[in-house]
């Protein structure tokens, strides 16, 4: 392995027969067997964010019955056990199959892109996850389809969600899922703390890694810490209903509370790692569309750092209301203000990057800056009900509901959408069109302040969350049917970016490989990129490496990387110098049979506790397929 | 050459991980300890064990300040760019290392100010 400096504008230095071989070693089998075989970080990347984006438009369906249910006084258009169900599926839908798998998603499709390698640490890990997020999610909506599906909202309280007062299937098959998408956000994280540490292009150090590559290993860091706490609170539960302990039952000596404690302490920080790869997703859209480096790149990385460890000291703000010590709750308003100073810096980060600087308002960049004006809203209506006695007026009211979709649609889903927007040519190597873009932001962006600020108004007045409906005297009727016509015209912007993506497939314009002129590494590349990512692992030398190449008419790359096994740099940690070449696993069918073999545990565990033993030993199988030795591999 | 920088610049690179981790740990030590000490505050009317769990943890962070502000000020005390290779990154861990912790510090004296105010019993 050795680096070479070489001018011109494509990196390639070797024949087309070198090219080629490269390629077949690569290469995804194709067929209906070969698409559960696939291992490669691109294919699973974009599984993930295609799978996010279906879940993304049903759970938006069920969001859209209920405001229909809630349009008028009285209504009678889904019954209340009906609307229970749905509430509970779009909060859970949304939260854990939709915005986690999302992130994930783009993390692990762009990281290594951004980075400047071909595959991730653990390709077929990474191919287990994505199948047991698939099964997780196709069970959970099967269960609306039969009438079980949990119906005691996302975050699952007990008692109402203990055996006594939910008898049926549903928070059985609640906390099944959560287990699924637990183990899916887990190895995804695992994958992306180990590719980003370990297989950075030389030249990469800690202080030149793109904004996004930190915000990605901020969160997974955040779900390596939160996501074993609602293992822990789940596994809990499912004991309590299936095997009669007492964890969270009074008669039995248990505690309903710890259930909170629990769930919050994964849940407050499950909202930042929502948040946090948006943030990354937000400065990557300003540095391409200002063109110039960002201002304050060490402030930024600061404050993403800092929320993600602030983070975890919130969670009993959502607990206000259930008798702890005040001043106990007093430690946490604290750190629950404190957290707004990390997120102002960024906000004033952004601002003087954008201040001066010839700003190209192509389509992703309206959506960052709609994110602006939402995202300050939300959180100032965060420090609002980070005070006690205000949160005691609106506590369970639709004031809050109002101020989390603020934060988590102006905070995550609109610099999401922008990022979908920045990012599809290079994924699809199609452009969307601009002019739908547009259309689609300012549908949205009205549509949704007018579904939701009534909803401010409307919590104020007393409106409680979870019911299904209200009577005609309360007088929340007209402004209940201004949000649901809000509900209908953001429903149609997200529309119109659904019709943008699916029509630029077929006749959108072709994509050149760096269409916005960005600084990053994954713009190196061809739109889309090969199997291989790079035809050479790029060298860098600063922040900003296509801008430099650019510059200077050259680039360095690493050459002497074998074509014919799957080859890609380990680095250091903190300087990424090259330290070893490591070879990566070819495609396999054993991660989806694994996947399979865990589900059917998960599952069947539902109705008998024999399927846990039977499921023990088809893993155990499966496990031993997968890691099975295979002689190519040997280091010959 | 990187030998040398390591020995004129940086003490042990462990050092260089200290403010990104001793704030942090000392600000979480506090938020748990406090609130593990509440109801044992309210028994006894000990209130001075909230305090010192506010003081000890609080030099804990001011020590991670310390350190990570030491190793900046060998690396040559000026803001982190993405040039200068080794010495830049030494500079930008050793800036995010006491900025973190002095965030940390921050958060630790905010969450020891109602100890003043509040009774453990409410």
């Amino acid at each position: 392995m050795t680096i070479e400096t070489h001018a011109g504008p494509r990196d390639v230095i070797d024949s087309p027969e070198e090219t080629a071989q490269l390629e077949r070693t690569w290469h995804s089998p194709g067929g209906f067997i070969g698409w559960f075989t696939h291992v490669n970080q691109r294919m699973i990347g974009k599984r993930f964010i295609i799978t996010a984006f279906i879940f993304f438009l049903l759970a938006g369906i069920l969001g859209i019955v209920i405001r229909l249910q809630l349009a008028a006084p009285e209504q009678q258009l889904i019954g209340p056990e009906l609307y229970n169900q749905f509430f509970t599926m779009h909060g859970t839908v949304m939260m854990f199959f939709f915005a986690i798998p999302v992130m994930e998603g783009f993390a692990i499709y762009f990281v290594p892109l951004m980075i400047g390698t071909r595959d991730m640490a653990f390709p077929r890990l990474n191919a287990f996850g994505y199948y047991v997020y698939l099964i997780g999610g196709i069970v959970l909506f099967g269960s609306l389809l039969l009438s079980m599906a949990p119906n005691a909202g996302w975050f699952n309280y007990v008692p109402l969600s203990g055996k006594l007062y939910s008898p049926g299937y549903g928070v059985d098959v609640w906390t099944t899922m959560i287990t699924f998408i637990e183990v899916s956000a887990l190895t995804a994280a695992v994958e992306l703390i180990v590719t980003t540490l370990r297989m950075r292009a030389p030249g990469m150090s800690l202080n030149r890694m793109p904004l996004f590559v930190w915000a990605a290993l901020v969160m997974s860091f955040m779900i390596v810490f939160a996501m074993p706490a609602v293992i822990v609170s789940s596994t809990l539960l499912i004991l309590d209903r299936l095997m009669d302990t007492q964890f969270f039952v009074v008669a039995g000596g248990g505690e309903p509370l710890l259930w909170q404690h629990l769930f919050w302490y994964f849940g407050h920080p499950e909202v930042y790692i929502i948040l946090v790869p948006a943030l990354g997703m937000i400065s990557t859209i300003i540095i391409t569309f200002t063109r110039r480096p960002i201002y304050g790149y060490t402030a930024l990385v600061l404050s993403v750092v800092a929320i993600g460890f602030v983070s975890f000291g919130l969670w009993v703000h959502h607990m206000f209301t259930t008798g702890l010590p005040q001043l106990g709750m007093s430690f946490f308003t604290a750190a629950s203000a404190t957290i707004a100073i990390p997120s102002g810096v960024q906000i004033f980060c952004w601002i003087a990057s954008l201040w001066g600087a010839k700003i190209r308002f192509h389509t992703p960049m309206l959506w960052v800056l709609g994110f602006f004006a939402i995202f300050v809203i939300g959180g100032l209506t965060g420090v609002m009900v980070a005070s006690i006695p205000f949160d005691t007026q609106v506590h369970d009211t639709f004031f809050l509901v109002a101020h989390f979709h603020y934060v988590l649609i102006g905070g995550a889903v609109f610099p999401l959408i922008g990022a979908t927007y920045y990012w599809w040519p290079k994924i699809t190597g199609r452009m969307m069109s601009e002019a739908a873009g547009k259309w689609s932001f300012w549908l949205a962006f009205i549509g949704f302040n007018v579904t939701f600020f009534p909803m401010h108004q409307l919590g104020l007045e007393g409106m409680p969350r979870r019911i299904y409906t209200y009577a005609t005297e309360m007088g929340w009727g007209d402004l209940n049917l201004l949000a649901t016509i809000g509900a209908l015209v953001l429903a149609t912007g997200f529309g119109v970016t659904l019709i943008n993506a699916i029509w630029s497939l077929f006749r959108g314009q072709q994509a050149e490989p760096n269409p916005w002129g960005a600084p990053t590494l994954e713009w190196a590349t061809d739109s889309p990129p090969a199997f291989y990512n790079f035809r050479h692992i790029p060298v860098v030398a600063s922040r900003w490496p296509l801008w430099d190449w650019e510059r200077d008419g050259e680039r360095a790359v690493v050459t002497g990387l074998r074509n014919d096994r799957r080859e890609v740099v380990l680095t250091s940690v903190l300087d990424a110098k090259p330290v070893g070449v490591q070879v990566l696993p070819a495609p396999t069918i054993w991660p989806f049979v694994s996947a399979v073999a865990a589900s059917i545990g998960f599952v069947g565990i539902i109705f008998h506790p024999i399927f846990f033993v039977i499921a023990f030993f088809l893993v155990f199988f499966s496990l031993v397929a997968w890691f099975w030795p295979r002689r190519p591999w040997r280091e010959d | 050459m990187d030998n040398e920088l390591d020995k004129g610049v940086l003490r042990h690179p462990l050092l260089l991980w200290t403010g990104w981790l001793v704030g942090p740990a000392a600000w979480a030590l506090h938020l748990m300890g406090s609130y593990l000490l509440i109801s044992r505050a309210c028994e006894t009317g000990a209130m001075w064990t909230l305090h010192g769990m506010t003081l000890v943890t609080l030099l804990m962070a001011l020590v991670g300040v310390a350190v990570a502000w030491r190793q900046w000020d060998r690396a040559g005390r000026r803001w982190p760019g993405s040039g200068d290779g080794k010495v830049s990154r030494i500079r930008f861990m050793a800036v995010m290392g006491w900025l973190i912790s002095a965030l940390s510090a921050l958060l630790i004296v905010a969450e020891g100010v109602p100890n003043f105010f509040l009774s453990p019993c409410l």
